[in-house]
């Protein structure tokens, strides 16, 4: 896949959500050209990543969400990013994230509070505990550690070292794919993702000791 | 009659002497004009410099009192030179009221010391008491009083109210842009009335009453920032049930305490809270079960308990059940949007109050969508242990600060489009039925701006009622021909109409100069929004128009978020408003399955309508639109009267008995058993039911039924 397939994918997913009455807020995403690299981004949202790190959930949330820096905003308030990275038409980097609502209900355990929009169903009283979720890829055999550090890998919440490996990069689909089937049950088989993010892959990156260890495959 | 003079009741640490004066005042023949107790207060470097009281007349200009309570009388030289001082400098900041360099109106000072008799103070500074301020006051002369206009609207808005929102860039001056822009600079100062509702401060209980766009949260939160300003020390919490209210409240509170005190308000003796609350955001009910450690409901669990429509009167009732011994916090409590909260949870409000409970709420009759209008302050507030009703609203009293305030002036809506907001919300004009629900209290009518145009406003007579220019400013609908002002569509199907909606927002933003957060779309029925409104999102969104869907994960601060249309349901909707409004699928406000329902379901269509501040566009699908748009065409036909025979004692009852208060899930039990009949009626005409295959006690029963 190149730049303008990913672009188009991620279009098409939010175009999808917004459909469905699944996403409140959305912003198209945008390509930029710095270098070699184009970069498949969110328009204007300055990169909070590193400035972020280290600071308690519920502040990263609020960051991201005043600063707009996400694809899309869902429906209970988890936000959703894209970023990829091209370099000679093939893939650099990715990061995909999911950030639920630290405050908010997740939509799961209360659809129907969510489809009807009733006045006070943010009056919540018991959380359960929400995490960021992201998955990483980088082409760098620099910064490739077998089993150590995978090229692509699935970061838990804000563990440090939570590295799990990925066979390969990820689609805008099958990264949507995941979210909807294990976050959003009920709507995923209205939105039928899954036939959709079958069609398009990228090549496996995993090593053979990687393998070895539990993976998770894309 | 002689002229006499009006008294605002501001809130005041001198109540003796500010009743002398007022009543000193209220005796002088040919006096007219204003007095203002514990208002303006004035910002200065040194902070609040608050006026004890102030008199603004055509014939004396603005006479300022330094109040002395007791007959410690000390410098009042000094206090006077400062009043004057302030004063002036203040006055001074408005051109209409300079006259080169000198101000155009007077400014006298006096100490008012009614328990010093025969104190006369200086000639610079004089003091007086009742027996000698009349001749005090008869010797200031004004002769050139034509600025007298100026003097009172400046005194009077101290604040302006235009809205913080980003600056637009007008090329046509033709356009909508350039209209609504014209728009909000007019509506940027209050009128007396509301500065008055602002500044009247009761012991005890007040309502504040008024039509969709009077201004009731304006005056809401500059009452909070005018306590504030005159009382620091007190706690004063504001709650509403909109979350969206919030980022309005603060800007509001902001800027007017700013301008009084020359400080930022101190939020830590202001709580903006939500009426619910959570762990994560406080708010009145969950402080309250937190402060008396009773058990707290959550949304979900006391749907559980309560049932639904029930959540939050049996949550609050549960924990005033529980509690023994309340700790009252506050000073004051301002309640706004209080017809979507439960009386339970104005009594709770009531219970957290000190001495003498100050709890002022803002209401409006019609915009009730939960079919449950608010009670009389009797009945709301329940009996004491005596038998007698907690609160009770005497009738006005001159001098007195009045408890029932009604703003019936609209400043949002245009006479058309509220009167047709009315006629539809009322049914009217509804055929062949009908009226759908009226005012129990006929007089209500000329409270909320309408004056009998023919007719007569009593029951069973023939009524035409008409908004008047004076409570419909003109302004509000000259910029438009009516024609544009408002529109009812009616489309084959669902896509026609997303089209339309979306042609017509891409021609708003690409050519009328609007910007997309001039555009809401509404969609009434709030138990669809999500699963409607996606598809004309995304002919937008491909169009290159972003949107944003109201709904919880929006922030509690924002209701129109940058550069986007806001889509929203009903309920989200309240108590915002925007220039150009979509309402979609409006036929679903035509009628219902069963009677009950209809006043709720027109309600929501009255909600919708009034939050346009310039345009509305009502669209709506199939055959019942159609027919809401011929009773829309029946509207216009009478130039926007309101022309109908006003309903009898048994009519009234008849609707009391239709709109009585259901819970959703009452009504939907009594929608089935409705459904059941239907069909057995049914089965009876096409013979499958013969009657005489029914019992014949049940033959009976149904002749005893209907035979009456």
């Amino acid at each position: 896949m190149n730049h303008g397939q990913v672009c188009q994918q991620i279009s098409q997913l939010i175009s999808m959500l917004v459909k469905e009455g699944l996403c409140d807020h959305q912003r198209f995403p945008a390509v930029r050209t710095v270098g070699s690299q184009i970069q498949v981004t969110i328009p204007d949202a300055p990169d909070l990543a590193a400035s972020l790190k280290g600071r308690p959930y519920t502040e990263i949330y609020e960051e991201l969400r005043k600063a707009e820096a996400y694809n899309v905003r869902m429906l209970d308030g988890a936000l959703i990013q894209f970023l990829f990275t091209f370099e000679n038409n093939s893939l650099t980097s990715h990061r995909l994230a999911f950030f639920p609502s630290p405050l908010l209900e997740m939509y799961e355990s209360i659809p129907e509070h969510y489809d009807l929009d009733e006045t006070f169903a943010d009056m919540v009283g018991e959380f359960s505990v929400k995490f960021p979720i992201r998955f990483d890829y980088s082409s760098s055999d620099d910064k490739h550690k077998d089993v150590e550090h995978p090229k692509s890998h699935l970061t838990l919440g804000q563990y440090k070292e939570c590295r799990i490996p990925v066979n390969a990069p990820l689609t805008p689909f099958r990264f949507m794919r995941f979210i909807l089937r294990n976050f959003y049950g009920p709507a995923y088989f209205a939105v039928d993702i899954d036939a959709k993010a079958k069609i398009t892959e990228f090549p496996d990156v995993i090593t053979p000791a990687e393998r070895g260890i539990l993976f998770v495959t894309a | 009659m002689h002229p006499m003079i009006d008294t605002v009741w501001g809130s005041t640490q001198k109540p003796v002497s500010a009743r002398q004066l007022a009543e000193t005042l209220s005796r002088l023949p040919n006096l007219a004009g204003t007095l203002y107790i514990g208002y303006p207060i004035i910002g200065t470097p040194e902070g609040a410099f608050p006026i004890d009281a102030l008199l603004l007349s055509p014939e004396k200009g603005a006479v300022a009192f330094d109040l002395v309570e007791g007959r410690e009388l000390g410098a009042f030289e000094d206090r006077q030179d400062n009043l004057f001082a302030k004063l002036h400098s203040k006055l001074l900041q408005y051109p209409a009221l300079v006259q080169r360099r000198a101000l155009a109106a007077p400014i006298s000072t006096f100490t008012f010391a009614p328990a010093l008799p025969g104190t006369i103070g200086t000639d610079s500074a004089p003091v007086t008491d009742a027996t000698s301020l009349p001749e005090a006051i008869a010797d200031i002369a004004w002769a050139n009083n034509a600025s007298f206009p100026a003097l009172a609207s400046a005194v009077q808005s101290l604040t302006t109210i235009r809205k913080g929102r980003r600056k637009r860039k007008i090329e046509s001056e033709h356009s909508r842009g350039a209209k609504l822009h014209a728009l909000n600079e007019s509506i940027a100062t209050l009128d007396a009335n509301q500065n008055a509702a602002v500044v009247e401060t009761v012991s005890g209980v007040q309502r504040i009453r008024g039509l969709a766009g009077s201004g009731k949260t304006i005056v809401l939160a500059l009452k909070v920032a005018y306590l504030h300003a005159q009382n620091p020390e007190w706690m004063i919490a504001v709650t509403f049930n909109t979350r969206s209210l919030k980022g309005q409240f603060e800007r509001l509170i902001t800027s007017f305490v700013y301008e009084q005190t020359s400080e930022e308000p101190d939020w830590s003796r202001i709580h903006m809270v939500n009426s619910w609350g959570s762990p994560s955001s406080p708010g009145i009910y969950y402080n309250f079960t937190r402060d008396h450690e009773l058990t707290y409901r959550d949304f979900r669990s006391a749907q559980g308990i309560f049932g639904e429509g029930k959540e939050f009167s049996g949550a609050t009732e549960e924990a005033m059940n529980q509690v023994t011994r309340v700790k009252a916090i506050y000073d004051a409590i301002l309640v706004d949007e209080a017809q979507d909260l439960p009386s339970s949870f104005l009594r709770m409000c009531y219970l957290l109050l000190k001495l003498p409970h100050r709890l002022v709420y803002a209401y409006d009759e019609l915009q009730s969508l939960t079919n449950a209008s608010l009670p009389g302050p009797e009945e709301l507030f329940g009996n004491d242990a005596a038998g007698n009703p907690i609160v009770e609203f005497s009738a006005p009293v001159v001098g007195e600060p009045r408890q029932d305030i009604i703003l019936e002036k609209c400043y949002r809506n245009s006479r058309p489009v509220l009167a047709t907001a009315h006629a539809l919300g009322f049914g009217i004009y509804r055929k062949p039925d009908g009226l759908i629900q009226i005012f129990e209290q006929n007089q209500l009518w000329v409270d909320v701006g309408y004056r009998v145009h023919d007719g007569k406003l009593e029951d069973g007579q023939f009524v035409s009622l008409e908004r008047t220019s004076e409570t419909s400013p003109l302004f509000l609908e000259n910029h438009s021909i009516i024609d544009d002002i408002i529109q009812f569509h009616a489309f084959q199907n669902q896509s026609q109409q997303d089209e339309w909606l979306a042609k017509s927002i891409i021609q708003n933003i690409q050519q009328d100069e609007l910007l997309a957060e001039d555009i809401v779309v509404i969609n009434p029925d709030p138990y669809r929004t999500r699963k409607v409104v996606g598809n004309a999102r995304n002919i937008l969104l491909q169009a290159g128009i972003n949107s944003s869907l109201a709904g919880v994960s929006t922030s509690p601060d924002v209701f129109f978020e940058k550069d986007v249309v806001t889509f929203t349901g009903i309920f989200r909707a309240k108590g915002n408003e925007a220039g150009m409004v979509y309402i979609i699928n409006a036929d679903d406000c035509f009628d219902s399955f069963i009677p009950t329902t209809r006043a709720l379901i027109r309600n929501r269509l009255f909600t919708a309508i009034t939050r346009s501040k310039a345009w509305v566009r009502v669209l709506g699908i199939g055959s019942k639109m159609q027919a809401l748009r011929e009773e829309f065409e029946r509207v216009k036909e009478r130039q926007f009267r309101l022309d109908f025979d006003y309903p009898d004692e048994k009519t009234k009852k008849a609707l009391r008995i239709i709109n009585r208060d259901l819970t959703r899930t009452e009504r939907k039990r009594l929608d089935a058993k409705v459904g059941d009949l239907t069909s057995a009626i049914e089965a009876l005409e096409n013979g499958e039911v013969r009657v005489e295959d029914l019992p014949e006690s049940l033959r009976r029963r149904l002749r005893e039924i209907f035979g009456q």
